[in-house]
């Protein structure tokens, strides 16, 4: 046999050789060619020669003896010269020379170079506790060269085989340790060849004697189909007074027919009645028990199942099988006779899978062996069924190897319903058999028995078929994630002990899942009352994914994804560039289905944080990481989203993988991830919120220790006002700082032992830690002014809440600001600070905050606790509290009185503005910026707070800058040039419905993990430069992510371009066409929404008041200002008519060209009436400011000409008792004259409904002004700068379409 | 039919050339394009002369790549008898902002201009009403593409 096999790299060949073995019968096979089709992922077959040789002549057939296989240690086959002498020779033998490098070695069986035929005797393993295999399905096979049998599976199995001298043919060889080796034997015949001439007819069951049959006087004749074998059991049986011996045994199902024919001994000894079809009806069920010495045919009799079988001699008895049932079997005794049927056709391969369900029990499969895993507890067939051979008791051939064709008898089919993959179970219960109908020609192992008695088997055999496999799968997936973290036994657990596989998965299974067994007897006998098969109707848990799994699995779907849907829109036009966004996929656990388990780091590499398995890792985001986290814990996460971001244009040629990382078989088998793509991918979770059901499923014990600590001491405490970047290269000897502010609040917890003895002798607390730290007077200040008892919760886990007693003290000491630094060891402390939070520190002689140095080092046994403080009230929701992160669950709680709860949060305030206000500690403005600072030296400004949702980030370049951005940008930058920004980032941060771009020339390593748009970030320190007040990150910027909108960023032609938030999202929806013309406006009578291009004319009419919001906004960079504008009417032109153009507030300030103006800043500055613009504008927002603090309100009418502003006739009135100043009328008036003299607008707007234009009407009837202007009235929802250059592109489109 | 009588028509200069005034006595200022009254105009050019009288006016001329168009801004606001009826304050703030524009009227800048057509000695010219400075460089192309557009869907239409 000659397989000419290409190439060693084709998937599947595994599965295609042997089923062309099948085809050809084990023909002489001379070449086979064959080609692959990758994209149906099968063979096909393109030729096959195959040279029925003669037989061969005798004298080449080399006689082989089993002591020379033994000795052995490579599978070999016999059969590579198999020649059968029922084939007629090929016509023409076309002869290839026989070239052993053809063969790929490590796959086929390797075969000697001449025909070798093997003699010996097939037996019953006689004495099966003495023998080395514990396997009872084996027949044993020997010779005279060594005494030693070897377990052997024969094929076309005759009943007469037993105890004769054969001649073996064919034949393949594995050796096994420690029993030496398995013969598999394909063809054979009787060394004497009178023996297969009708001789002897039957054989004594117990003592394995031929019987004749003559001598046979048949009694309790048993003759029909063999259903099913049970696995062999052990019964405690009294056998006398002296003691109790077990016995073996095994039952047996057959299916008889009643009709008189079949009760008739005589004819039944004489004629095969299944051959004769003679409409015979086997439907009465017999159970028949093999018992002791019997025992030893059970691999003959399981050899029989589905054929015939004809037994006498039994003994009908009536059997207690437990529960007070019990049931007629025949049991063997020492006159029981096994009959050799005449005809020996029955034993023939069935039909190939016709399965028909009987009794919840499947009939028959027959497919190939694809592969095996868990020890050969689930067997793969046909690559699309899986079996599940798990319970105990059964046993299987050891031929049951990859690349064998099998039958399946008698199991249960389940359909589990997994959401991650699509499969299918068959069940195996007591009365399953599994026959090999032909021998892999492939090199893989023997089928062992599993001989475990381990608890977690145990746990597995009490569930549901599905529940078993998804056991199996937390098995598999546990061992590959934490090989090398766990021990083996941590993981599966013992015989005494439960693994963490069976504490976590008895925790996810719902009891429904939960079957008793019965024990072999009850469960064969009683099959259908055991409740064996029964399927639950539950929705299944969570697949545990390895992370390399997991990693695939979302880079594929993220492809796959790009490749389903065209992302044409997805880019952003800024500064008159297009820019390409990213596309975002986001999946959700829920949709998943996953869980994912995992040790979190800080990574060596990047320094961010990632969730690590020993498969691989994925960087994670946790806006709520635990102060106290170790990394040895493992967390579970249940409830978490997947973000996959990507450029299509980078993805455009990658390639799917072919098989899904999910599948059952990837999930056991080991995964190997290729080169990661040019994705970005990483989880999203809390871990804190109870919700979510993300927790630590196995802590390391440290983290008992630290709870320790907490219980009794003096603290300090601090707030962390900054966390400083990761610097531009990372390097695990690195450092990061942090800045925080060391409070002068200390707090004791008592302990509660000394509390008893110290209430006693009638000290108080502050007494106390006088005395117990009088050693570190020098260092630490600890006299205190006030002393307010508390009580601590401890809510560092959450299932444990400890209450203890404390005093907080304010002590006399200053407030001091230090520097935190870390290292690589306690990156994870740094990690789960939060800007803004408070966090105890334990005072300590040298503790990290009781030296004098300005830069303290926090090293990994340093613990920093996040903690909030509330009032100790009973109803939690009238609770005042001071949280220092909002939103994020602390480390510990301090409860304290009302009162002292409102001192210390007037204290920490009074500290806060003296001290932590970076805008005014960090001030580096300079009154008089130089003209010199153009070049080298740093820009100047402010540093300031932002915070928003990121709407996008792109590119972007110096030159950039120059010409007009886009879109309403931070107080107008578009005239100015941003220094010191070259090749950098822009990022567009939509903050209370203004877009601020932030300027950002950082390293990669600055930005957060997950920082894109969709996320909400805090901006630290973002500086404002003082010239032009464009937003710059520096080096000391920190990021700080919130949340990660969950709603993917569509196509923007899809949006909805109501919503107020999307400003860049909507103008580029509007951009896909050019600007409607107001003329064309007239005649349309819907109020669509449409872009207009337009520039002011005139004012018709402006109300400006006081704006109360802006009084209690503290923060700097908020876009509220002090005028608030209820209503405005401008009249635009745009060429082609005139309209007037209502809006308010915010549009009504951009018409205005309120980017011509100053920053608002609220300083007061007297105004100064020179005509030179710069001083001018500096004052526009103050001066207004200081108008309406006069008057509140403020209208501007024109009476004059709406079409020329040369000829505006404004009249300013004020609602207030005082008249208007000369000179803020005429700035009033200049500011309206200003506006008419502005750019041209992008203005989204709509014709006024009617609703609108009596609203209008009504607010202008209360100004005394004439109704609306016989123009087109629209309303203008939102006004930003024109982009030319798309404006231009869709102009030249429409004019050469209309061409 | 709608007039553009009080709208900024967007006129390329070749086209603002082409304008007829009325030849009727009676309507001596009367600007006809193609039928159309036309008033107000808007361009948009590099300024390649300037002539600047002090406190009486700037003349300049607007090249827009298909014409020069002569443009006057008048500076005279507060000698002038024509504005002597309206009240000094809103007199002077005018001046000051025609000054502003003065500033901005520098030969090489591109300049956005929007004014009333007018005949001077028989030939057209265009009165100033504002003048922006145009930085970006595509407001240039747009400006052409807007008048061709607008010529189109506009204009032609009007007398068609």
């Amino acid at each position: 046999m000659i397989l000419d096999i290409k190439s060693n790299n084709v998937p599947n060949r595994d599965l295609f050789i042997p089923k062309l073995l099948i085809c050809c019968e084990l023909v002489s096979l001379t070449r086979i060619e064959y080609t692959y089709v990758p994209a149906h992922n099968h063979f096909t077959l393109l030729k096959l020669e195959t040279t029925m040789e003669e037989e061969k002549d005798n004298s080449s057939v080399k006689s082989i003896s089993l002591s020379d296989l033994l000795h052995r240690t490579h599978p070999l086959t016999g059969a590579s010269f198999l020649s059968s002498g029922h084939h007629t020779p090929h016509p023409n033998p076309t002869p290839h020379p026989i070239s052993p490098q053809t063969l790929n070695p490590t796959n086929i069986l390797k075969p000697l170079h001449h025909p070798s035929t093997l003699t010996g005797t097939l037996t019953l393993n006689l004495n099966p506790s003495s023998s080395s295999c514990p396997n009872p399905t084996c027949l044993k096979f020997s010779d005279q060269s060594t005494p030693t049998a070897v377990c052997c599976d024969v094929l076309h199995f005759n009943l007469r085989i037993i105890n004769q001298p054969i001649k073996v043919l064919a034949w393949n060889f594995l050796p096994v340790k420690p029993h030496g080796g398995y013969l598999e034997i394909i063809k054979w015949c009787f060394q004497h060849e009178n023996i297969s001439k009708p001789g002897f007819n039957a054989f004594n069951l117990n003592d394995v004697s031929q019987a004749y049959e003559h001598s046979i006087v048949p009694r309790y004749l048993i003759y029909g189909l063999l259903e099913s074998v049970s696995p062999v059991t052990n019964v405690p049986c009294t056998v006398n007074k002296t003691g109790v011996k077990s016995l073996n045994g095994f039952l047996a199902e057959v299916i008889v027919c009643e009709c008189e024919f079949c009760s008739s001994r005589d004819t039944v000894m004489k004629q095969d009645l299944i051959e004769c079809d003679k409409g015979h009806s086997f439907l009465k069920s017999k159970i028949l028990y093999f018992c002791g010495a019997a025992s030893v045919w059970y691999p003959v009799i399981s050899r029989l199942v589905g054929g015939v079988l004809m037994v006498s001699g039994m003994k009908k008895k009536m059997v207690f099988i437990g529960e007070d049932k019990s049931l007629m079997m025949y049991v063997s005794n020492e006159k029981s006779i096994i009959h050799i049927p005449k005809s020996m056709g029955q034993n023939a391969i069935s039909g190939r899978n016709v399965t028909i369900r009987r009794k919840e029990l499947c009939n028959v499969y027959t497919g190939s062996v694809t592969a095996t895993y868990m020890q050969g507890m689930v067997v793969e067939l046909d690559q699309k069924v899986l079996l599940l051979l798990t319970d105990n008791q059964l046993t299987m051939p050891h031929s049951l190897r990859i690349g064998a064709i099998v039958t399946v008898r008698n199991f249960h089919i389940e359909d589990p319903k997994f959401a991650w993959t699509k499969v299918i179970i068959f069940g195996s219960c007591y009365k399953t058999s599994i026959r090999v109908n032909l021998f892999s020609p492939i090199e893989s192992g023997c089928y062992q028995v599993l001989q475990s008695r381990s608890l977690l088997r145990k746990f597995i055999e009490s569930l549901q078929f599905s529940a078993r496999l998804w056991v199996l799968l937390v098995v598999s997936s546990l061992r590959k994630k934490f090989a090398g973290v766990l021990s083996e036994m941590e993981i599966l657990g013992s015989k005494h002990m439960e693994g963490l596989v069976q504490k976590y998965s008895s925790a996810c299974l719902p009891l429904s899942v939960f079957r008793f067994r019965h024990g072999v007897f009850s469960e064969y006998c009683l099959h259908d009352l055991c409740g064996c098969g029964k399927e639950a109707d539950y929705s299944f848990p969570k697949l545990v994914v390895p992370i390399s799994n997991l990693i695939r699995q979302c880079e594929d779907t993220f492809i796959k994804s790009l490749h389903d849907t065209t992302h044409q829109c997805s880019s952003l036009v800024c500064g008159g560039r297009s820019h390409d966004q990213p596309v975002r996929k986001i999946l959700k656990s829920e949709d998943l289905k996953i869980v994912l388990l995992g040790n979190l780091r800080i990574s060596e590499y990047s320094g961010k944080l990632q969730l690590v398995d020993s498969t691989g890792c994925i960087d994670v985001v946790i806006p709520d990481l635990p102060s106290v986290w170790s990394i040895k814990d493992i967390n579970e996460l249940n409830d978490f989203s997947v973000v996959m971001e990507g450029f299509p244009r980078h993805l455009e040629h990658s390639e799917l993988l072919n098989n899904e990382p999910f599948t059952c078989g990837n999930i056991f088998n080991h995964f190997h991830l290729s080169s990661r793509k040019k994705i970005k991918i990483y989880v999203h979770c809390y871990i804190k919120d109870a919700k979510s059901k993300n927790q630590i499923l196995y802590p390391s014990v440290d983290m008992e220790e630290n709870l320790k600590e907490l219980e009794s001491g003096l603290f300090h405490m601090l707030l962390l006002v900054h966390k400083f970047p990761v610097q531009q290269k990372f390097s695990s000897d690195s450092s990061i700082y942090a800045e925080a502010i060391i409070l002068p609040w200390n707090l004791v917890i008592h302990n509660k032992e000394m509390d008893l003895i110290e209430s006693s002798e009638g000290c108080n607390s502050s007494d106390r830690l006088k005395y117990s730290s009088a050693g570190d007077k020098t260092r630490c200040d600890l006299s205190c002014l006030h002393e307010f008892p508390c009580s601590i919760d401890y809510q560092v886990y959450s299932d444990k809440s400890t209450v203890n007693l404390g005093n907080l003290l304010n002590c006399t000491t200053a407030a001091k600001k230090v520097l935190l630094e870390f290292k690589s060891d306690s990156f994870s402390k740094f990690e789960s600070l939060r800007i803004g939070g408070y966090y105890l520190v334990k005072h300590h002689y040298k503790g990290l905050t009781c030296t004098n140095s300005d830069k303290v080092l926090v090293n990994s046994t340093s613990h920093l606790w996040n903690v909030s403080f509330s009032a100790d009230v009973t109803d939690p929701t009238t609770a005042g509290s001071i949280d220092g992160c909002s939103g994020i669950r602390p480390d510990i709680c301090l409860h304290l009185s009302e009162d002292h709860l409102s001192f210390l949060e007037v204290k920490l305030k009074e500290l806060k503005q003296d001290l932590i206000q970076p805008t005014k500690s960090m001030k580096m403005r300079s009154a008089s910026t130089p003209s010199e600072a153009f070049g080298a030296s740093l820009p100047m400004g402010d540093l300031i707070f932002v915070h928003g949702r990121v709407v996008a980030v792109h590119r972007s370049d110096q030159s950039r800058l120059f010409t007009g951005l886009g879109h309403q940008t931070f107080h107008g930058p578009h005239h100015h040039i941003v220094r010191g920004v070259t090749n950098s980032v822009c990022i567009h941060v939509l903050v209370d419905h203004n877009i601020v771009k932030i300027y950002s020339s950082l390293s990669e390593h600055s930005y957060p993990i997950g920082f894109g748009p969709g996320v909400k970030a805090n901006f630290y320190r973002v500086l404002l430069t003082a010239e032009g007040g464009v937003l710059k990150l520096t080096p000391a910027s920190f990021i700080e992510i919130n949340s990660i909108t969950v709603e993917e960023r569509q196509c923007s032609n899809e949006l909805d371009i109501t919503s107020v938030e999307s400003v860049v999202e909507s103008t580029t929806s509007l951009l896909t066409g050019p600007a409607t013309l107001i003329s064309e406006m007239m005649h349309t009578s819907n109020h669509k929404k449409m872009r207009l291009h337009c520039r002011v004319v005139s004012v018709y009419v402006l109300v400006m008041e006081k704006n109360s919001e802006f009084l209690q906004s503290s923060k700097v960079n908020s876009e509220i200002t002090c005028v608030k504008f209820p209503i405005a009417g401008f009249i635009m032109d745009d060429g082609s008519s005139s309209c007037c153009c209502w809006t308010d507030n915010k549009a009504a300030l951009t018409l205005l060209s309120s980017h011509e103006w100053s920053p608002n800043k609220r300083t007061k500055r007297t105004l100064n009436q020179s005509n030179k613009k710069p001083e001018a504008c500096s004052n526009t927002m103050s001066r207004l400011s200081d108008i309406l603090n006069q008057h509140s309100t403020v209208v501007i009418k024109n009476h004059g000409s709406v079409s020329d502003s040369s000829c505006l006739d404004a009249a300013v009135s004020v609602h207030s008792d005082g008249a208007l100043k000369e000179s803020d009328e005429q700035f009033l008036k200049s500011l309206i004259l200003q506006a008419c003299s502005s750019n041209t607008w992008n203005v989204v707007g709509s014709v006024l409904d009617s609703e609108t234009h009596n609203q209008i009407e009504q607010q202008l009837q209360r100004l005394d002004l004439m109704t609306t202007l016989p123009l087109v009235n629209i309303w203008a929802y939102e006004v930003s700068h024109l982009d030319t250059l798309n404006e231009a592109r869709s102009i030249l489109q429409e004019l050469i379409k209309s061409e | 039919m709608e007039s553009l009588h009080n709208t900024h028509v967007k006129l390329l200069a070749f086209d603002f050339l082409s304008l007829t005034p009325s030849s009727s006595s009676s309507h001596p200022n009367t600007i006809y394009r193609k039928h159309t009254i036309i008033s107000r105009t808007e361009t948009l050019g590099i300024i390649t002369s300037c002539d600047h009288k002090p406190d009486r006016f700037l003349r300049f001329t607007v090249d827009d790549g298909t014409g020069c168009i002569p443009c006057v801004l008048w500076l005279n606001q507060l000698t002038s008898p024509y504005f002597s009826r309206r009240c000094p304050p809103d007199v002077r703030r005018i001046a000051t902002m025609a000054r502003e524009f003065a500033t901005r009227v520098q030969i090489g800048v591109c300049v956005r201009v929007r004014g009333k057509v007018t005949v001077y000695r028989g030939d057209l010219q265009l009165t100033v009403g504002d003048v922006v400075v145009e930085r970006d460089p595509n407001a240039e192309i747009l400006h052409w593409l807007e008048c061709v557009r607008l010529g189109i869907k506009c204009y032609d239409r009007l007398h068609a």
